[in-house]
């Protein structure tokens, strides 16, 4: 958790002094009232706190000695195992699955992309049942998007609706 | 005397069929999520909100709150049947529940764990009952000054005591804070951080931000892991239909330790009323606390009622008392209460002090339904004993890629945006990252839920003293609570890492 916390704090000290400098700066306009404060004080505020909090997380993660066996989370227990190469590849992963998902959803339809996406995560996650995956990838969005129109009276995106 | 009024008028509208039977459906299925494995009331709660979008406030609320009582008891049944806590909370009940159930008493242990838990519940939601109004009538002579102080002073108690970081916990609090700001300026309408996408003029919406960051990423970081344990195999149960006169419970068998459950329920309800404390300490100091003071403390941990009873009774305490801060200051206690806040706010209710007076006769209905909940609770719970063991059963590799699609559903019901489904894998992706670096996600949450309301009471205080920052230490309830910020700021930022044992 030690390079967690050293690492996340120098990668976030170089964006909240971008946010600071530039990025809020550049996306708010200033107060339209003499009495009134700025409309980007508390945008401000919180990426200035961001970046203090940055500093100290990674200060005291460069001053405290190599680990001494980590204690768990209080909030994710054994969940928190700290973000190193694998967690970044696994967010990665994420990253393309979800776009790829949300591609075909909007191009395609939300049935087959569900489809698609279920049986991924299934074979991914290292079932091996061909009736399993098929049942459940297949049954699921056809019957959540049934349930969607039925109750609620939504049709999930399409291209032959 | 109004308020006699608003009670009469809130429990006669809570007593009809329409609302039993949403509280009802709520209870199911949040036992049944309590219960499936890698979910939890907090995921209930958060994939089901956007349903609620098409019921009245009261069953909306009515449904949610059944969903939180639900899922927060359902979590102790894996705890006790596999050793496998459906919710954190139930980590404790697994120390007792388990072994009694390896004894080939399940039923025995599951019966104690319901009672208790619908036990710790009522005198939390009586105790929710009695205070909610004084206080919000207390916080009705607050203004802007105040609540900015208040607001400051949550942030940092939430961010000390949700995680093992103070500094982490105020980086997340930041961050939520910071995402709220974006869309239109609250006060003058001007635009912030919308990238001229329309979109975004209201600003981050709720749903894709709580399910992404709440649910869905729970959900991600478990599919992941499952991959790396390859446990893929369905769970195997003892049965209790040989030892049915063992699974047998009597009413002195259960009563004789009152004390136990009082002990329990209170700090349960102390708990939950405090912002940032979460169930899973109630549960363990309920039970330590029992430990203590039993005659048979040694025997814990080998199958002691007692050590049920203590732990259930304490977590489920705090459902009702969470909502304490939430009704009367608009803070909410927990998670859960935040993910309620955003319900509240959905149907068009903005929880605070003003609450109560303005929709009083909403406010005691939703107090009578969640006792009208702790009986549905009792029933359903007791009936279906043997059913959600069935659930136990379904292999996570089943539950978890089907949960996905319910939250791109989810998110999409209400507004019919690909926007809005967009977001949510972006916030999964954000929470993702989040757990596995130990960044607390409660402080994101809360955050963003209350960054509108501080930036709001802030500028306000500042209009009405012509841009003088100074204000905020001229109240002397607003320098207590700056006070007290600082006090808490200094105490958390500097106490050394705590020893916390695995188990």
């Amino acid at each position: 958790m030690r390079n967690t916390h050293l690492y996340t704090g120098l990668l976030l000290i170089p964006v909240c002094i971008y946010c600071l400098f530039w990025f809020i700066p550049a996306n708010v306009v200033p107060p339209t009232s003499e009495d009134d404060i700025s409309p980007g004080l508390i945008p401000m505020i919180a990426v200035g706190t961001g970046l203090i909090m940055s500093v100290l997380m990674a200060f005291h993660a460069w001053r405290q000695g190599p680990p001494t066996g980590d204690q768990l989370d209080d909030e994710f227990g054994s969940e928190a195992t700290g973000i190193d190469g694998r967690v970044l590849l696994n967010g990665l992963i994420w990253a393309v699955g979800s776009t790829i998902a949300w591609y075909l959803i909007v191009h395609v339809g939300f049935e087959p992309s569900m489809t698609l996406l279920l049986a991924a995560i299934m074979l991914y996650v290292g079932v091996r049942k061909p009736l399993s995956i098929a049942l459940n990838s297949v049954l699921m969005p056809i019957v959540l998007s049934q349930a969607a129109w039925y109750f609620f009276t939504t049709e999930m995106p399409a291209i032959w609706r | 005397m109004e308020i006699m009024t608003m009670m009469a008028g809130g429990f006669e509208a809570a007593f009809t069929w329409q609302n039993m039977l949403f509280i009802c459906a709520g209870v199911t299925l949040g036992i049944i999520f309590g219960v499936l494995p890698g979910l939890g009331s907090v995921t209930a709660l958060a994939v089901l909100v956007p349903i609620t979008f098409y019921f009245s406030p009261l069953a909306a609320i009515a449904f949610l709150v059944g969903i939180n009582k639900g899922g927060t008891s359902g979590g102790a049944i894996p705890a006790i049947l596999i050793n496998a806590p459906g919710t954190p909370e139930a980590a404790a009940t697994a120390m007792d529940g388990y072994p009694l159930a390896s004894k080939g008493k399940p039923e025995k242990a599951m019966k104690t764990a319901l009672y208790s838990s619908v036990c710790g519940d009522t005198f939390s939601d009586i105790m929710l009952i009695l205070l909610a109004a004084p206080i919000a009538a207390i916080a009705l002579k607050f203004g802007p000054i105040e609540f900015t102080s208040i607001i400051l002073f949550s942030f940092t108690m939430i961010a000390a005591l949700a995680g093992k970081s103070l500094v982490k916990g105020i980086l997340a609090a930041a961050l939520g804070v910071f995402l709220s700001t974006w869309g239109l300026d609250p006060v003058d309408s001007t635009e912030r951080m919308t990238f001229e996408a329309v979109e975004l003029f209201d600003g981050i919406p709720l749903l894709p931000f709580a399910i992404g960051t709440l649910a869905l990423s729970s959900i991600v970081s478990q599919l992941f892991d499952l991959r790396k344990e390859k446990a893929l195999e369905a769970t195997k149960l003892r049965s209790s239909a040989e030892f049915k006169e063992e699974n047998r419970l009597g009413a002195w068998e259960f009563w004789s330790k009152w004390k136990t459950l009082l002990r329990s329920a209170f700090i349960g309800t102390g708990i939950g009323m405090l912002p940032g404390l979460g169930v899973t300490l109630a549960a363990f100091l309920g039970y330590g606390a029992a430990k203590r003071a039993s005659p048979n403390g040694d025997k814990f941990g080998t199958g002691e009622l007692e050590g049920i009873q203590a732990t259930e009774a304490a977590n489920s305490a705090v459902v009702g008392s969470n909502l304490i801060p939430t009704i009367a200051l608009g803070i909410p206690g927990n998670v859960a209460a935040a993910v309620l806040i955003g319900a509240f706010e959905i149907h068009g209710v903005v929880p605070g002090p003003l609450m109560i007076r303005e929709h009083g006769v909403l406010i005691y209905s939703i107090f009578a339904s969640m006792l009208m909940a702790n009986i549905a609770h009792l029933i359903i719970g007791r009936l279906g004993i043997r059913i959600w063991v069935q659930f136990v059963r379904i292999p996570k590799h089943v539950i978890l890629p089907t949960v996905i699609v319910l939250c791109v559903i989810g998110v999409y019901i209400p507004s019919n945006s690909m926007f809005d489904v967009a977001l949510l894998f972006v916030f999964t992706l954000l929470g993702f990252l989040m757990r596995k670096g130990g960044f607390s996600i409660v402080c994101l949450v809360i955050g963003f839920l209350l960054g509108d309301d501080f930036e709001i009471a802030l500028r306000q205080a500042v209009l009405m003293n012509s841009n003088d920052l100074s204000v905020l230490f001229q109240s002397p309830i607003a320098l207590f609570f700056l006070a007290l910020t600082v006090f808490f700021s200094w105490h958390f930022g500097m106490r050394k890492p705590k020893a916390k044992q695995a188990a």
